[in-house]
């Protein structure tokens, strides 16, 4: 089995639980190694008679500390993990020095308290992470808790045609690979697009919708018949007046994270949400893996 | 070589509805649409498509035509408007799909006329977007003039002809428009609501500020040119109706169809000629007609004229700014569904009919209808763009109504949610209202459809005939029955 490193940005709230979550169900079955990683503020360094910096830096140093206990605790024995502090000038100059450091081949990051319970919100750190990771970042839902046993069951990879969206396609068969899980291929037909007054018809974005329709599932036989001899994958067309509805509309294994791509707007290989991207990052009832880009 | 027989069943080879119901996936969702539409919101529609095509700019084409007349011009338009709405909305009720006459024509007469309606649609949408850009133009140099007293130098806001060289104005919103068409921006029925009821609301103040003008001795003589100039200027404003055959597209959605799409068609209709005659009485009343000719911005050029102030300008000018603004993206947005239709018909290169996976929308053929648009809003006068779009939509109203009677004759018996009333009068009075119009238009508008036709015609029989879905799959007699 393949192997891989996936660090896991814990904070001492219930977003950084549910990123451990996400990470134990990563690494349930094996052959992924865990790095859970804290990241504190640097302080200055700059010498006081009083001495405060140092004494902040100190409970600095325990609180990291502290904050690493109990997500070992949280963790528990069965999953092997590292587990390191780092102090740094912002939590995503921490993660990007971390990423580089252990060699990751996934962020795996919680969700910010802004958004309903069950679904991600882009938080400031997911905001630059999502900006400048060079590897896959896992967006964690609120509150996402799935059982202590539960292993990765299932990849879904969302899949639209482009070139852009096979570099996607590939990551997602590669993580399913590395799981050893089926992969599924799925596109969304989105309806939310009733223009007034319809001049030519009330049917006429049916019309559009069922075009594209048409495109996508060809595109998606297309897709499984590119990927690697052996890969188990199926395609799946979802459907709805939004990208709620559509993202509901199908069935989720309770252990399963949707892979989608960044905007090509990214420079080089960074991670850049598109709209439709924040509109599935914000929908998704599951976690969402986002790659980064192709060039 | 082909033979006559199968050449003229090329021809007149008619697309089963089934096939058009396949085509918006209706059978993959399965049940009906819910039926929410009602009398005022469909008459709020109809108004809303209505309004703000024409009515801002077509006097100043229409009134050197016909004198102050031209009122009466008004409520001939008007009338061969609704005849031609109901024969619309008995076949939008029988053949519920998009793609508007050209699809009904598909069903009903055959291939060769549908792609004759096509290319009149593009008159219809295409050509009409083109005129209205360049109104928007013009008031938005209004707004300038009432702002700083300055305005854009002929060179880049008139056609060639008038003595500029481009009009950039009017490309620059035919580009924002498809920009965000592209994008799959969509205009809400909040936005429609809020659009009709400021379109109504400037063309209240005009008619209220500007019957204080209101000098009968400009009403005389009434009729400077006679009948014919009655009727030719009723040509011109037809421009001003178009947008009326949305109603009957919204067929499948209306509670009662049987009773609400007359009644809403009546109403907007109502609605829309009312304000229109109004507008056109305080309009010749307020200043002798000659002075109409040459005129930009007319309606807040009169305002200005008789109040001597520009703040009532100012806020006509900036009405019409933003109200064409959203009636070009909705008439663009047509254009590009008519040509998808068409391409997916396989009338037009597949090029019209791909769907961009990341915005979801025909991305090339809404670039496409930009290009053509900005081209015609660009080194087109308004006057030429207002005519062709009469000729084109009238043509494509007359085969409508023409359809309507092949289907009577064709299919008795087949139930109709909608029926024409007064068959046979109505539809044939709407063709011969349409042919009266038609006439009425300048000699080089016809010179200029011939030689559209011609085009058509061509690419007709050198692309499409053989591409089209068609000709691969040739429907059985039974299939080309209406249900």
């Amino acid at each position: 089995m393949t192997s891989g490193t996936y660090l896991v940005a814990y904070s001492a709230d219930s977003g950084g639980r549910s990123a451990l979550a996400l990470g134990r169900m990563f690494a349930a079955a094996g052959g992924v190694r865990l790095v859970v990683c804290t990241i504190v503020p640097t302080t200055w360094g700059y010498p006081s008679l009083a001495r405060v910096d140092a004494e902040y830096a100190t409970f600095l140093n325990s609180f990291a500390q502290q904050a690493l206990d109990e997500a070992k605790a949280a963790l528990g024995d069965g999953v092997a993990a590292e587990y390191r502090a780092r102090a740094a000038g912002s939590p995503t100059e921490g993660i990007l020095e971390l990423v580089d450091e252990v060699g990751a081949d996934m962020v795996v990051l919680g969700s910010s308290r802004e958004g309903p319970i069950g679904r991600f919100a882009v938080g400031s750190v997911a905001n630059s992470l999502l900006h400048s990771a060079p590897v896959p970042v896992a967006l964690t839902p609120r509150g996402y808790r799935p059982s202590r046993r539960a292993q990765l069951r299932r990849v879904t990879c969302g899949y639209v045609g482009t070139p852009h969206s096979a570099v996607t396609l590939r990551a997602a068969a590669e993580l399913a690979k590395r799981h050893n899980v089926p992969l599924r291929v799925i596109t969304a037909v989105v309806r939310d697009r009733q223009m007034y007054p319809p001049l030519v018809g009330w049917q006429s974005e049916r019309m559009v919708e069922e075009q594209w329709r048409a495109q996508a599932r060809a595109a998606q036989q297309r897709a499984l018949s590119e990927l690697p001899e052996g890969t188990e994958a199926t395609a799946e067309i979802v459907e709805g007046s939004s990208w709620d509805d559509a993202l509901d509309s199908t069935d989720w294994e309770d252990a399963e994270v949707l892979v989608i791509g960044s905007s090509r707007l990214g420079v080089g290989a960074r991670i850049f949400l598109g709209s439709n991207a924040s509109k599935i990052v914000r929908s998704s009832p599951v976690p969402v893996v986002v790659v980064p880009g192709a060039e | 070589m082909i033979d006559n027989g199968s050449l003229r069943s090329s021809l007149l080879r008619r697309k089963p509805i089934s096939a058009f119901v396949a085509e918006t996936g209706a059978a993959t969702e399965g049940g009906e649409l819910k039926r929410t539409i009602g009398t005022f919101q469909l008459t709020m529609f109809g108004v809303g498509a209505t309004i703000g095509t024409g009515i801002f700019i077509v006097l100043n084409a229409a009134v050197p035509e016909a004198g102050p007349g031209v009122i009466a011009s008004f409520a001939i338009a008007g009338v061969t408007a609704a005849l031609t709405a109901l024969c619309y909305a008995a076949l939008a009720s029988m053949i519920p799909v998009s793609g508007s006459s050209y699809s009904y024509t598909y069903a009903t007469l055959g291939e060769i006329v549908a792609y004759a309606v096509g290319w009149c649609l593009l008159l219809e949408y295409g050509v009409s977007a083109g005129a209205i850009v360049v109104g928007w133009g013009q008031y938005l140099n209004q707004v300038f003039v009432d702002l700083f007293d300055w305005q854009l130098p002929d060179a880049i806001s008139q056609p060639p002809g008038s003595g500029g060289y481009v009009n950039i104005p009017a490309v620059v919103l035919v580009l924002l428009c498809c920009f965000l068409l592209i994008r799959g921006s969509r205009e809400s029925a909040t936005v429609n609501t809020i659009m009709v009821i400021l379109k109504i609301g400037v063309l209240v103040m005009f008619i209220v500020i500007g019957v204080t003008a209101f000098n009968s001795d400009n009403l005389t003589p009434f009729a400077p040119f006679g009948i014919a100039g009655i009727g030719a200027a009723a040509s011109t404003i037809f421009f001003s109706f178009i947008g009326i055959d949305a109603v009957s597209t919204a067929g499948e959605e209306v509670k009662d169809p049987r009773r609400t799409l007359p009644l809403a068609i009546v109403f907007a209709l109502l609605i829309v000629t009312t304000l229109y005659v109004l507008v056109a009485i305080v309009a010749v009343a307020a200043q002798p007609w000659e002075e109409f000719e040459g005129q930009e911005a007319g309606l807040a050029e009169i305002l200005r004229n008789i109040t001597g102030q520009t703040w009532p300008s100012l806020i006509l000018s900036l009405g019409a700014v933003i109200s064409l603004f959203s009636v070009t993206l909705v008439v663009i947005y047509g254009q590009t569904r008519i040509l998808f239709a068409m391409g997916r018909d396989g009338m037009l290169p597949e090029t019209f009919h791909k769907v961009d996976p990341r915005t979801l929308t025909p991305v090339r053929n809404t670039i496409i209808v930009g290009l053509f648009i900005s081209l015609l809003g660009a080194l087109v006068p308004l006057d030429v763009l207002a005519d062709l779009t009469s000729m084109g939509t009238l043509v494509a109203f007359a085969v409508v109504s023409i359809g309507v009677i092949v289907l009577r004759q064709r299919q008795p018996d087949t139930p109709r949610p909608f029926r024409v009333p007064f068959y046979p009068v109505v539809p044939l009075v709407s063709i011969a209202a349409c042919i009266y119009l038609i006439q009425g238009l300048p000699l080089n508008t016809f010179l200029l459809f011939a030689g559209w036709l011609t085009i058509a015609a061509i690419t007709y029989f050198t692309y499409s005939m053989k591409h089209s879905r068609l000709a691969q799959a040739p429907p059985t007699e039974e299939e080309a029955r209406l249900p």
